[in-house]
């Protein structure tokens, strides 16, 4: 028997921003509910939405708008203390972007079972089972580890799975590909995004963890618990 | 926070990601300048607010933008490859009658979306995003309707004048003598 054509990308774009109704909502909601492949590709533009509004959150541009609005403030005096208060003014108020220069940010997604990708706050409740995965922002391209100590005091190597050696990292392409299944040791797990310009051996990194001690250089942490 | 910009960044974070991974996968995968497409989609989308009537979703709206706007861009640097020397498209057709290759490793759609891009110079944003999903992305005529929330008679009507209009243009591209 032949597969059935495949939901187009433009359907399927419309009923991950939510914008279907009707026959044509339930005509994708039957294709996914049978279909693996698709199910997978709903999951995947998902997280590839959640990744993109973390590198472009809507702020910066949103300011862009606005501006015109505040011309008229270019009238008020020219004092020095008017031209104070007019930087501040004509600053509208921006959305923090959410990596600085020099600075690492870790991301966390989660799928449970048939429910959209999620992406988890910071010491966030996670469940055995869970699916996981990571989103590192980086101010250049390199190379990055995922590293993680459990509520047992194990340490792992989430990215990249099974090398003794960081993974090349491009920072256009913030979203890693590893994708990890928790297990079920309870506790509060802490996890390390360390990122390096040039090529680091893993193996120094996870004996300084398992001491006890933080990873030094450019690095981000994220706590969940199970 | 302004009421515009509540909504302004509702829609944002809604449609944006459609509409950059639709600028990427016309522009070959070029990240930079889909994200440039985006900005220029959102900005010019706001700016039409008022002017647009509410028959059609913002969904479909930007998404043919988006199309619209990096189809302008290959336009200027794309040349004539021939693949839709030929255009036909029936009113009541329901899928093309060429499909394109899937199996070359892209090379046919990415000339073909050259091609499409000379042809539909001075086109408006539905013929052309009809166009597109048709001659080159190989959608059904439902498929396109349903997508874009028109009938399927207005995508064919659309597609059939289109082709026409197509074909003399092709003309001019292809040189004299040659098959």
């Amino acid at each position: 028997m032949s597969e059935p054509r495949p939901l187009p990308d433009a359907l399927l774009e419309r009923y991950v921003a939510g914008d279907l109704t009707g026959e044509s909502l339930a005509k994708v909601e039957r294709a996914i509910a049978e279909s693996a492949k698709e199910r997978a590709r709903v999951e995947e533009l998902r997280a590839d939405s959640a990744a993109f509004l973390i590198r472009h959150p809507p702020g910066p541009l949103a300011a862009k708008l606005e501006k015109p609005k505040r011309r008229w403030l270019l009238w008020l005096p020219l004092a020095a203390a008017a031209a104070a208060m007019l930087v501040f003014f004509i600053q509208p108020p921006v959305e923090p972007e959410h990596s600085v220069k020099g600075s690492v940010v870790l991301t966390v997604f989660r799928q449970r079972g048939d429910d959209p990708v999620e992406r988890l706050e910071n010491g966030a409740t996670v469940r055995p089972g869970d699916h996981v995965r990571f989103s590192i922002t980086a101010p250049a391209d390199g190379f990055v580890a995922v590293i993680s100590r459990d509520g047992a005091g194990k340490v792992s190597t989430y990215h990249p799975f099974g090398s003794q050696q960081a993974a090349p990292y491009k920072a256009k392409e913030p979203l890693l590909q590893s994708a990890i299944a928790l297990d079920d040791v309870r506790g509060k797990e802490r996890v390390w995004a360390v990122f390096s310009e040039k090529p680091f051996e893993l193996a120094p990194l996870l004996r300084q963890i398992e001491r006890g001690e933080e990873p030094q250089g450019l690095t981000a942490v994220f706590d969940w618990v199970k | 926070m302004a009421a515009s910009t509540e909504r302004f960044n509702e829609l944002y974070r809604r449609f944006a990601p459609a509409v950059f991974r639709r600028a990427k996968s016309l522009l070959g995968g070029d990240e930079a300048e889909a994200h440039d497409v985006t900005q220029d989609v959102f900005l010019g989308y706001f700016k039409l607010d008022g002017k647009l009537t509410g028959a059609a979703s913002p969904f479909t709206v930007l998404y043919q933008m988006a199309t619209y706007q990096s189809v302008d861009r290959l336009r200027r640097r794309a040349r004539w490859h021939g693949r839709l020397s030929s255009l036909t498209a029936e009113e009541d057709a329901e899928a093309p009658t060429v499909q394109l290759p899937s199996s070359d490793g892209g090379t046919v759609r990415v000339e073909a979306t050259h091609d499409l891009a000379l042809l539909t110079k001075g086109e408006d944003e539905q013929t052309l995003t009809c166009a597109m999903l048709y001659f080159v992305e190989g959608h059904t005529t439902s498929e396109i309707a349903e997508t874009l929330d028109i009938s399927r008679k207005t995508v064919g009507r659309a597609l059939a004048a289109f082709a026409e209009r197509a074909n003399k243009r092709a003309e001019r591209f292809t040189p004299k003598g040659a098959a």
